[in-house]
């Protein structure tokens, strides 16, 4: 399951990435117009650098212009000429001058030597002056005294009016060279009072660049509207914070801590459930949640009454469920149940287990001859006769129609015996009459028996070794109650061999080492033969018998294939023509394989060998009495095609004389046992007798099995068989051999 | 009115023949700075006329420039010489508070060296004219003997310069003769003419000028040997300071006296070309003679 996370770290989460997220946003705001805010600077300082050095060359022009005129001024070349009262022209002429402007610090005129004009004068007494005494070779420089003195200094020559080749002097003028900026320009970019140089002394043109110091004149609006944005960003940040925190607060107070408070609510409920402690209510600020706490309260409530009339319904299912309803004994489930409660326990608690089964004999039969509400109440009764008969405490289970069960634990064998003995004998004694049942009603009892520290698989093995105590019961007219005894494992060897088991199955799906023996059927009166084939399985070693074969074949329900793949070996026979012309064969079939809707399909190619050979197909009347609807149709129509049908081992089970006269075969082949009791008590003897001749009487032929004595052949004949199987006329050949006492 | 357009047409036939301007130069002597004259030849046909500018002009002023462009479309050789005012080859006009240290003296001589310059140039018969103090000046360089071949004086504009109707100061007058005797020859500032108080100059030129009195003017007059002819605009604002009764005095001295109604000192307006006119006149008149 994914894992969930709390709704307090969503909402933090949540909270966390929406304040990032606006903050991001509003800090990215704020960077995005500090770039702007720099890009309006350094646009700023570049016009302001533009419009400084474009003032600079366009007030330098000026004044390249201003020293043109100068120097062609009539006067400066009559100083030039005639100096003797330059220091009268210079101070009370030349500053009223049109010439001399008003950010001139110094203009003077120079000898052609480059000597300062006015040093040539006598006893007069200089100020302080700008311009040097001798002129340079710069015609233009800065000369930088700080703090007050920048002075632009710049000089011309003054050439001859007669020959302009010749140089006859010199004007320089010493400029205050931001008051020379602040006059003639007006700066829009430029922080104009800020200007200044950075170094002082001598400074060349080509060190202008560096030498000044300037910046752009801060931009009020730009300035006011990044002031506001600051604010902006600030304030928003702050909002953001605040409405981060009381949504925060808010959805903690709505919606967190109600959903807390429901959560400990529900798991308070849950464990106020186990504890039956009574509920704490939480109070909430809304009506919704404290109706829903309200709801869940009664909804609570509701389910834990569901919850109680459900265990209750479960209780009474379970119990229902292991109950049979026709008996009100446990049934299938409940003694799996106990048997495997049993099995687990017998590990901490080893103990003497008696696994006891309760067949009633040939119940089926009943059934069908006095009706399924006399059935069933045979069922009751005989439930309710074992549960009377066994001691106190001890459960009785129905776990099939006619089949009980117990489990005996912690009693010898003797005591078990008495128990099955006392059940037996008090269900024998039961007066079943009183349903109008005619006959006598018996009981087989198989006891699978463990004596203590027995290994677990000894254990587990139970309850089949009452299965075939219970067979062995069953199959003994006299002892109705069987111990399964280690000698029953030799004639099952067949259900522990896995050998035996190899074999068989082999020999059910691919047809191998399968053989027929053939046992001659004598006709009493005409002397004819046919042969019953029996099924065996040859290997070099060994043969294996019917009893082991079909043992296995049923515990596997493999009855369809081994009939087929007998037929097939029959077939092949016939085809191979290693049976003798015009031999009579009868071959048996499961009830099983009758019932299959192809069966009729399975001896279609024996059709072409009916006109040489008599074919019986020999079926047991349990399935002619359970499925006489069904099988009618199909045997009546392979009657029709050639084929003749035998009911074998009549008597060996509950032969219906009601079944006689209307069953869809042709021949009836009495059960040894029958045979046998020939020799029994008179009356026996004439009841045989009796039946021989009604089914003679019925049109039947009549085969008596078991015939091993010269007067068990006479008193079949005797009895009306018409014909007669047994040792006394031959044993089971791989080869059908004529009959010794016809031989 | 119909005088003038024919003129002007005229003007515009004779452009094509008319001289071209030709800067010279001129130094009187070696104590003089050379200076500069426009000279216009059209050969000798006819008499040169040199026209001297006034106080602090040059060749250059209106007056003088549209006399020497007149009378050189008329086919005379003309000379408008620039006092140099110990300016070498002076081109532009002297301020009141530039430093003057030529002399009245200096300016004859170099008018009396364009004189000369003339005659060299082949030219035996010269007229002269003056405008205001160029005037005075050439009434100086005329005395005592006028040139051979300077034929007559014409006197635009004539006045004198120093008078105490023109803001003279005696006291100043004596001051600078007292330093000049002393050997005091330091410029500074006097009241002259129309610069009152700023006219920056050696006592030595100041007080050359001021030998000019209205009644020098009249005395060099009647000294000529040639004849003069005198100019006079009727609305000279110089009469406010020397009164209308110095038209008078001249036109009873030597001199024919000719007033253009109207006419300002500088014969401005409608009044330059009855300047010409009348100057034109007077040549014609000498020439006759």
């Amino acid at each position: 399951m994914k894992r969930s996370i709390s709704a307090k770290y969503v909402l933090i989460g949540f909270m966390v990435v929406a304040l990032s997220l606006l903050l991001t946003a509003n800090f990215g705001l704020y960077f995005e117009g500090q770039k702007i805010q720099q890009s309006v600077h350094d646009t700023a300082q570049i016009e302001a650098q533009k419009e400084l050095f474009s003032a600079i060359d366009r007030n330098f022009k000026s004044i390249d212009q201003q020293l043109k005129k100068l120097t062609e001024w009539d006067e400066v070349h009559q100083q030039l000429n005639q100096s003797s009262y330059y220091y009268y022209w210079r101070d009370q002429r030349l500053k009223d001058s049109e010439y001399f402007k008003p950010y001139y610090i110094e203009l003077d005129i120079y000898q052609a030597d480059k000597l300062k004009l006015s040093h040539l004068v006598k006893d007069q007494q200089l100020a302080a002056e700008a311009l040097p005494k001798h002129l340079n070779s710069q015609s233009r420089y800065f000369l930088i005294q700080p703090p007050h003195h920048d002075y632009l200094i710049v000089s011309h020559a003054v050439y001859s009016r007669q020959d302009p080749s010749q140089v006859i002097g010199h004007v320089a003028i010493a400029i205050d060279f931001f008051e020379l900026l602040a006059q003639d320009n007006q700066f829009y970019y430029l922080d104009f009072p800020y200007l200044h140089f950075n170094r002082s002394g001598f400074i060349g043109m080509h060190q202008l660049k560096d030498a000044l110091e300037y910046r752009a004149i801060s931009n009020p609006v730009s300035d006011h509207l990044w002031n506001l944005i600051e604010g902006f960003v600030v304030k928003f940040a702050l909002i953001i914070l605040a409405t981060t925190l009381i949504v925060f607060g808010f959805i903690k107070l709505i919606f967190l801590d109600p959903l807390q408070k429901l959560s400990l609510f529900v798991k308070g409920l849950r464990s106020q459930a186990h504890a039956n402690q009574t509920e704490v209510q939480a109070s909430f600020v809304l009506e919704e949640h404290q109706n829903l706490q309200k709801q869940l309260s009664e909804y609570h409530h509701a389910l834990l009454d569901a919850q109680a009339q459900l265990s209750q319904q479960n209780q009474k299912l379970w119990q229902i469920s292991r109950t049979d309803p026709l008996t009100e004994v446990g049934n299938r489930r409940a003694f799996d149940d106990a048997w495997h409660a049993l099995l687990q326990q017998y590990g901490s608690q080893p103990t003497t287990i008696a696994y006891m089964l309760f067949d009633c004999d040939h119940f089926k039969a009943l059934n069908d001859t006095y009706g399924h509400q006399v059935g069933d109440e045979l069922i009751k009764i005989s439930a309710q006769t074992l549960q009377r008969s066994f001691p106190a405490g001890q459960n009785i289970y129905r776990i099939g129609g006619d089949e009980f069960a117990s489990l005996v634990v912690d009693k010898t064998v003797d005591e078990v015996e008495q128990i099955a003995q006392k059940a037996l004998s008090d269900l024998i004694s039961y007066p079943f009459v009183q349903l109008d049942i005619k006959e006598k009603v018996s009981f087989s009892v198989g006891v699978g028996y463990a004596g203590h520290n027995q290994a677990i698989e000894n254990i587990e093995v139970l309850p089949r070794q009452a299965d075939i105590a219970m067979y062995k019961a069953k199959h003994s007219p006299h002892n109705k109650v069987h111990f399964y005894q280690h000698g029953h494992d030799t004639s099952n060897q067949s259900l522990v061999s896995n050998k035996r088991l190899n074999q068989v199955l082999t020999a059910a799906y691919t047809g191998q080492n399968i053989c027929l023996h053939y046992q001659p059927i004598l006709n009493i009166k005409t002397q004819d033969i046919y042969y019953e084939a029996l099924v065996r399985l040859q290997f070099e070693d060994e043969t294996v018998f019917p009893s082991d074969i079909f043992t296995i074949i049923a515990h596997h329900r493999l009855e369809v294939e081994l009939d087929q793949q007998i037929l097939n070996y029959l077939l092949s026979q016939l085809q191979q023509k290693r049976l003798p012309a015009n031999i009579g064969l009868s071959v048996n079939i499961s009830a099983k394989t009758l019932l299959q809707p192809f069966i009729v399909d399975l001896f279609e190619p024996f059709l072409v060998y009916l006109k040489q050979h008599k074919i019986v197909i020999e079926i047991t009347e349990s399935i002619l009495i359970e499925h006489i609807q069904d099988v009618s149709f199909v045997l009546n129509k392979l009657r029709r095609q050639g084929f003749l049908i035998a009911l074998d081992d009549f008597g060996s089970g509950y032969s219906s004389i009601r079944y006689l006269a209307n069953m869809p075969v042709d021949i009836v082949k009495f059960d040894m046992t029958l045979t046998h009791a020939l020799n029994a008590d008179l009356k026996t003897q004439r009841l045989i007798q009796s039946t021989a001749h009604m089914i003679r009487e019925a049109g039947y032929e009549l085969v008596m099995e078991g015939v091993e004595t010269q007067q068990q052949l006479e008193l079949a004949t005797q009895a009306g068989a018409t014909n007669i199987q047994g040792y006394y006329i031959g044993r089971p050949n791989f080869k059908p051999n004529p009959p010794g006492l016809v031989a | 009115m119909h005088k003038y357009l024919i003129l002007a047409l005229c003007n515009l036939l004779l452009f094509s023949v008319a001289a071209q301007a030709k800067q010279v130069t001129l130094q009187a002597s070696e104590d003089h700075v050379p200076g500069q004259a426009r000279y216009l030849d059209n050969g000798q046909a006819q008499p040169a006329i040199l026209i001297l500018h006034g106080f602090s002009a040059t060749h250059h002023y209106p007056t003088v420039q549209a006399l020497q462009d007149y009378f050189n479309l008329s086919g005379y050789t003309t000379l408008a010489p620039t006092l140099s005012l110990q300016i070498p080859l002076r081109s532009q006009p002297v301020q009141c508070n530039s430093l003057h240290t030529h002399t009245l003296q200096q300016d004859i001589a170099e008018v009396s060296a364009w004189i000369g310059w003339l005659e060299q140039q082949g030219h035996n018969q010269i007229i002269l004219i003056g405008h205001s103090s160029g005037s005075q000046t050439l009434l100086e360089a005329m005395i005592p003997h006028a040139p051979q071949s300077v034929k007559a004086l014409i006197l635009t504009s004539l006045f004198y310069l120093s008078g105490d109707e023109l803001g003279s100061l005696e006291s100043e007058i004596q001051l600078a003769q007292d330093l000049l005797k002393q050997g005091q020859n330091a410029p500074r500032k006097f009241n002259f003419l129309f610069c009152q108080s700023d006219y920056l100059a050696t006592p030595e030129s100041y007080l050359s000028y001021l030998s000019i009195t209205r009644a020098r003017v009249i005395e060099t007059i009647n000294q000529l040997n040639i004849p003069s002819y005198s100019l006079m605009g009727s609305a000279d604002t110089r009469y406010n300071q020397v009164g209308e009764t110095w038209l008078n005095e001249l036109n009873t001295s030597q001199t024919e006296l000719r007033i253009i109604k109207g006419a300002n000192h500088f014969f401005t307006g409608e009044h330059e070309g009855q300047l010409h006119d009348q100057v034109e006149a007077i040549i014609n008149q000498i020439i006759l003679k």
